[in-house]
């Protein structure tokens, strides 16, 4: 797990087990000069546990609440809509943003996912332009735009 | 004991009239008997076993002997006791003791005999020790009145094959007269007929069961296959992004340490990955043409066409090719992949006509029966004829990636779709006078075409 010291700022969780797509997504993240610190987990029973613990502290106002998470599907121990499933099920992470990324576009995941209540579905793109500023939307929306969480 | 050969002038019985009331009366007997033997063998339950078992059973109930029919065993000599029928099983058991002693074979024994000469063979008077030493001493007595006194063999024959023979054993009398034989005889072609149908009947069946078994089989390899090709392509897809990832960030945030030369290979790098990302994607596409459901109805070729060149036109805004599509065109088949034909044989057409000088021409029209084909022609590079049967194989390509990209992918789908249809696709040209791709779609009754 990456660590970063606390900043006051809401930390991006990147839920990731390919490490092409964990260095491609903190790249575009990077570029945005945004102060928000970024956590990674690797897999989907670590996203779970960690998730839950987070807003918990979150709640006992111990930690800032993360401000999105960015969910992969294919994930080792749990998928990606089971973590959803989970976190959905958990009155502290019930409200948490939550962007399913994946390289799938299989109408089935998407309706899994849209049923689990993910907050938005995004097909990672396949050239990296697209990849990079699909990745900038979805955090200026949900970190600069979003007031909800 | 006499061992006799049937129709020789000495075996001939008492001669009787015609118009001996008794005579007539057997012969209609035995006429009503015939005709319940063809009834009994044509209501028999279907299988080679069961026919069998009814000859023996009907001809033993007629005509009061033990019965037992032996069959050729394949193509070999050896005889096998397929069926048989007494009024005692002890009978038959004496029987089975004998063959498990002395195996039948064609030209051995008197069933083996009676085949191989292709007639009715007989021998009577036999004596009780021929049977006895095959018999445990404590069962002797038991056995002693019912032990074959003759036998009379007779040739079961079908389609001028020999099958088998059909013997009559009997205690007493020790003998056999020759109506008797003419009628055994007679009920042997019927059981012979029957028996020879069974026999094709459960040949049919075995080479269906074969033929099912090895298309499950065939259906299931190229499934793996299928699923095989299709988690590799994902699988490599990742990498491959990444390789192409990877170097533009080098090229865009390290710009200015990179020298030209370096620049200039990075491209190359970027432009290979691009090139196995769109192969992969094609093999893909490849992958799922086999495995997607078929679901055929007629189609507005001509509509469906006009859509895709204007597509592809859309595509390739710096062509100036002229479409011309036929009106009124259909065929039956599956939408969405005849779709995918149009688009490669199309894009194909466009592809191929980029070095032609002036307006190229692309024309989709009617090829082979009405409502079954059509062809598409262009006056583009054409090829060889030589590598015909080449371009419709996967990775195979005739003309230069420099002359004409491409990943020699589309031709082996547009054939694999057209092979799940039940159709052909065929093309015709010469080198610098463009190509002509006929595809053949026959109209089928069963729309599933699964």
């Amino acid at each position: 797990m990456s660590t970063t010291q606390p900043t006051g700022a809401a930390p991006i969780v990147i839920v990731e087990d390919d490490p092409n797509d964990e260095l491609l997504t903190k790249r575009a993240l990077s570029r945005l000069n945004a102060p928000n610190p970024v956590f990674v987990l690797r897999d989907g029973q670590e996203a779970v546990d960690w998730l839950i613990a987070r807003c918990d502290a979150a709640r006992a106002e111990q930690a800032d609440r993360p401000a999105f998470v960015l969910l992969d599907l294919k994930l080792p121990k749990l998928d990606g809509a089971e973590v959803l499933a989970r976190l959905r099920g958990n009155p502290s992470t019930r409200h948490l943003p939550v962007v399913v990324f994946s390289s799938s576009d299989a109408a089935d995941d998407v309706q899994r996912c849209l049923e689990a209540a993910a907050n938005a579905y995004v097909q990672k793109p396949v050239d990296y332009p697209s990849y990079r500023d699909a990745v900038r939307v979805i955090a200026e929306f949900w970190v600069r735009l979003n007031r909800s969480n | 004991m006499r061992l006799m050969i049937e129709r020789d002038p000495g075996s001939g019985g008492p001669p009787s009239s015609p118009a001996d009331p008794r005579v007539l009366e057997r012969a209609l007997d035995r006429a009503v008997a015939l005709g319940r033997l063809a009834h009994a063998l044509a209501s028999a339950q279907p299988g080679l076993e069961a026919v069998l078992q009814a000859c023996a059973t009907e001809i033993q109930r007629i005509v009061g002997d033990s019965v037992f029919v032996l069959l050729r065993v394949g193509d070999s000599d050896d005889l096998r006791l397929a069926a048989g029928a007494a009024d005692a099983p002890a009978k038959i058991e004496i029987v089975t003791a004998m063959l498990q002693a002395s195996p039948a074979r064609v030209g051995e024994g008197l069933s083996g005999r009676c085949m191989a000469e292709g007639r009715p063979l007989r021998f009577e008077d036999m004596p009780a020790a021929m049977f006895e030493r095959l018999i445990p001493p404590e069962k002797r007595p038991h056995v002693r009145d019912i032990l074959p006194r003759a036998a009379l063999s007779v040739p079961l024959t079908a389609r001028g094959e020999r099958i088998g023979a059909l013997t009559l054993t009997r205690d007493a009398p020790p003998r056999f007269d020759p109506d008797e034989i003419e009628f055994v005889e007679a009920m042997c072609a019927h059981a012979a007929v029957a028996i020879a149908n069974a026999r094709l009947h459960h040949d049919v069946r075995r080479a269906n069961a074969e033929l099912h078994r090895a298309e499950g089989e065939l259906r299931r390899t190229i499934s793996d296959l299928e699923a095989f090709s299709s988690s590799v392509s994902h699988d490599l897809r990742g990498p491959v992004r990444a390789i192409d990832a990877l170097t533009q960030i080098v090229l865009e945030e390290h710009a200015a340490t990179l020298d030209p030369d370096a620049t200039d290979l990075l491209h190359r790098v970027r432009g290979n990955a691009r090139r196995m990302a769109e192969l992969i994607d094609d093999l893909l596409r490849l992958a799922r043409v086999g495995r997607l459901p078929l679901h055929r109805r007629r189609v507005d070729l001509t509509a469906l066409a006009t859509e895709v060149a204007a597509g592809i036109a859309a595509h390739r805004p710096d062509r100036e090719v002229a479409v011309e599509i036929a009106p009124a065109l259909t065929v039956d088949a599956d939408p969405g992949l005849l779709r995918i034909v149009l688009e490669n044989l199309v894009d194909n057409a466009f592809k191929f006509t980029a070095r032609t000088a002036g307006r190229a021409h692309v024309r989709v029209e009617a090829a082979g029966a009405p409502g079954e084909g059509f062809a598409i022609v262009d006056d583009g590079a054409g090829f060889d004829p030589a590598h015909r049967t080449r371009l419709f194989q996967p990775f195979q390509r005739l003309h230069a990636q420099s002359e004409f990209p491409g990943h020699g992918i589309g031709l082996a789908t547009v054939e694999r779709i057209v092979a799940r249809h039940g159709g052909r696709v065929d093309a015709t040209g010469q080198p610098g006078s463009g190509a002509r791709f006929v595809v053949t779609l026959p109209q089928q009754s069963d729309t599933n075409g699964e």
